[in-house]
């Protein structure tokens, strides 16, 4: 039945593992690149009127992914007295996983003295579901081959080492950075980098190719760029360090990667930055609202064995904002074909330029979607903005 | 809860949020069932939306800044105001001051205070209800400010009372619909200068209250009127309510057809900044406006379908939505919250206020 890909299909057989095991609620989820689903839900006889408490399986599934492991939360109706006087609830999870790749969960709320059995069943379960999940999966991802699919969750774990976790906080500036991949694999990655003299460093690359060999080299393209860039080297000396660590396998594979880099010193207030073949950043300027672009010339990273590369150097001051980005935010399509453009881009700075980077970014983000609209995102977009305070 | 445009109502909704009408009346009940008279009379006075009750989407928390009770006073409060003004040139300046307290005291008593709900106002607003409101906008710039008890009476005084001077143009010629003449502009470039004669002879209003008045159409640049005042030269006062009066203005142009949402206003003041407002202190109002406002629906990056339901003061573009449609336009049945501040990698692409 569950191998119908439909959501009832999936409701039901909650209902049907409520009723038979007992269960007070159960719910599937389906978890994606960055999406997550709960394709069905079910309660039985008990009443979920308090959404902190509906809130948990999300909250569980999300536990799930992140530790890949089972999830139990002992005794939830003492942390809500009153409720069930009768007895007391257990909340549980468990992955489902399809070849060691954990690609949703089952949760559900059980009475506490039945936990210890249900856990074995339920493991059982959700082994069976991975393969209707599996089949929900590729009705949710249209036009991808079946054949590609391990292959690309496998990348799919590789793009999560590609993107910062957490946004550090730098005294002066405000800063965001997020990256809006097409799909599982990705081409694009971004750093923040805290190096040992407490300056930022800021590392945005794009590799030129697609699929799993171009997400691969993007990991390790920005741990290279990651271990130059925490000794305070030149922005310049990054690139050409970079470039000469990768040059022997990219050239192999026929690809290369353009690279930006910078490096914000929060005492002098400045910018050092270099280029390697990147699309330049814009600057709008908190004085004169003027918007410029950061140019600097140099070639793309695999392109030659031995490169070096100009530094450039520029005093920020206060309200500056520096917009980073891969070129998928410039040449992103609405449905008539028309780009989004760097015009855009700086008018979307203007129009929020009071707002700190993180509302600037959300803004940026919103304008975009609605500017691409119904059509399919082609290229994958990385964006990072500064903001001097 | 959530917020729908009037010709989406259907006769059996229950209101969710009251409604007030221009000149002090509740118009709807919070808990009132819509039948199809009521849908009528909405229409008919120009209300855009309403706060509905929607059982699978579930109860929303929200503040009104101001007590209702409040609202309705200072409503009265202004026209008896003006009503009197007009009979006998005079007002009472004691109920002015006591619905001035009790709306500061009730913004000081609330914390995180945060403009979230959408504006509901009927098309027919004689100035009372946009002066309300840019008072209590105002008021809430004051308190981010740091203002103390004295300086946000003045403040406020001088928003609710910033247009009093049109009392004293000819009737009829601030909604003619028609061009005006060359005269009768400026007869309106005046009002600034009568408001000021009228609250400066008044015993009991501050002369600062009574400046705003007179400088609320200066512009930061000295672009303005009626003399051209620059930067710091306008009293502080006379800038917060120049950001207020305009913001206000902006949301309450607002139809049943076109919506201005605060995210839309906010960006207009921005275009504006350092040219017609004060840089910083529109820095500070944008923080006051939630973007999204609880209750609209909004689309996230992911494809599902959200409500708004609680504001982020420190992130206004990161609010807690909860998902009640999945991507494919199915019902998410009990719909799950998601905190956009904990969660970036989810991000509100679009508003559309009602579902589609
Ligand atoms: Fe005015």
């Amino acid at each position: 039945m569950w191998r119908d890909s439909s959501e009832a299909g999936f409701t039901t057989l909650c209902r049907e593992m409520c009723l038979e095991l007992g269960l007070k609620c159960c719910s599937i989820w389906l978890n994606g690149g960055n999406s997550r689903h709960r394709l069905g839900y079910f309660e039985a006889g008990w009443s979920i009127d308090d959404l902190s408490i509906s809130n948990l399986d999300y909250e569980i599934n999300k536990s799930i992914m992140c530790k890949k492991a089972p999830v139990l939360i002992k005794n939830l109706g003492s942390q809500h007295p009153g409720r069930g006087s009768g007895y007391s609830l257990d909340a549980m999870g468990v992955p489902i996983s399809e070849s060691n790749i954990v690609t949703g969960s089952i949760t559900f709320y059980c009475p506490q003295e039945k936990n210890e059995t249900l856990t074995e069943v339920l493991h059982q379960v959700a082994s069976e579901l991975a393969f209707g999940i599996e089949q929900c999966k590729n009705t949710f991802t249209s036009a991808r081959q079946k054949s590609l699919r391990k292959e690309i969750e496998m990348a799919g774990s590789i793009q999560q080492s590609l993107f910062p976790k957490s946004i550090p906080e730098v005294k002066g500036i405000s800063l965001w950075g997020r990256a809006m991949p097409t799909n599982e694999t990705s081409g694009d990655f971004y750093d923040f980098i805290i190096t040992r003299h407490h300056n930022l460093g800021i590392a945005i690359g794009d590799v030129m190719g697609k699929g799993i060999p171009a997400a691969l080299f993007t990991a390790i393209a920005r741990t290279l760029t990651r271990s130059f860039a925490q000794q305070d080297l030149a922005p310049n000396v990054v690139l050409s360090e970079t470039n000469r660590s990768l040059y022997p396998d990219l050239s192999v594979n026929g690809m290369f990667l353009t690279m930006f880099y910078a490096l914000y010193n929060p005492q002098q207030k400045a910018l050092f930055y270099a280029s390697a073949g990147h699309n330049p950043p814009l600057i709008r300027r908190g004085e004169t609202g003027e918007v410029e672009l950061l140019k600097s010339k140099g070639f793309f990273v695999g392109g030659r064995p031995e490169l070096s590369y100009n530094m450039e150097t520029l005093k920020l001051g206060s309200g500056d904002i520096v917009l980073f980005y891969t070129d998928g935010l410039v040449e992103a399509q609405n449905i008539q074909s028309v780009q989004f453009g760097i015009q855009r881009a700086a008018e979307t700075l203007r129009d929020y330029h009071c707002l700190e980077a993180a509302a600037l970014g959300d803004f940026l983000s919103m304008r975009l979607m609605q500017f691409i609209g119904l059509r399919e995102q082609r290229d994958d977009i990385t964006l990072i903005v500064l903001k001097v305070e | 809860m959530r917020v729908i445009p009037v010709d989406k109502i259907k006769p059996g909704m229950v209101v969710e949020r009251a409604i007030i009408g221009s000149t002090g009346e509740i118009l709807l009940n919070r808990g009132m069932q819509i039948d199809v008279r009521y849908i009528q009379r909405l229409k008919d006075i120009g209300i855009p939306l309403i706060y509905v009750r929607d059982d699978n989407i579930g109860k929303v928390e929200y503040d009104e800044v101001v007590s209702n009770r409040t609202r309705l006073e200072a409503l009265k409060v202004s026209r008896d105001v003006v009503t009197n003004l007009r009979l006998r040139s005079d007002f009472d300046i004691r109920r002015v001051n006591k619905v001035v307290d009790d709306i500061i005291s009730e913004l000081v008593a609330s914390r995180d205070l945060l403009v979230a709900l959408i504006d509901m106002r009927a098309v027919n607003d004689e100035g009372f209800y946009h002066s309300v409101n840019t008072m209590v906008l105002s008021v809430i710039t004051g308190l981010a400010m740091g203002f103390n008890d004295k300086q946000l009476r003045q403040l406020a005084c001088g928003a609710l009372f910033h247009d009093i001077g049109v009392i004293m143009l000819p009737p009829g010629l601030l909604k003619k619909q028609t061009p005006l003449s060359p005269e009768e502009n400026e007869q309106i470039l005046k009002h600034p200068e009568l408001g000021f004669q009228i609250l400066r002879k008044k015993e009991g209003v501050s002369l600062l209250s009574a400046h705003v008045a007179l400088q609320h159409h200066e512009k930061y640049d000295g672009s303005g009127y009626p003399r051209g005042l620059v930067g710091d030269q306008i009293c502080e006062y006379a800038r917060i309510v120049a950001i207020a009066a305009i913001y206000d203005n902006f949301v309450g142009l607002g139809s049943e057809k076109q919506l201005v949402l605060p995210h839309q206003a906010i960006q207009y003041l921005i275009k504006y900044s350092g040219i017609w407002f004060d840089p910083e202190i529109l820095k500070v109002f944008v923080g006051i406006i939630a973007v999204f406002p609880i209750g609209s629906v909004v689309l996230l990056n992911s494809g599902v379908q959200a409500l708004v339901t609680r504001a982020n003061k420190k992130y206004p573009s990161r609010p807690v939505v909860r998902v009640f449609k999945n991507r494919m336009g199915a019902r998410v049945a009990p719909p799950f919250e998601i905190d956009l501040e904990a969660n970036p990698e989810y991000f509100i692409q679009k508003i559309v206020v009602e579902e589609p």
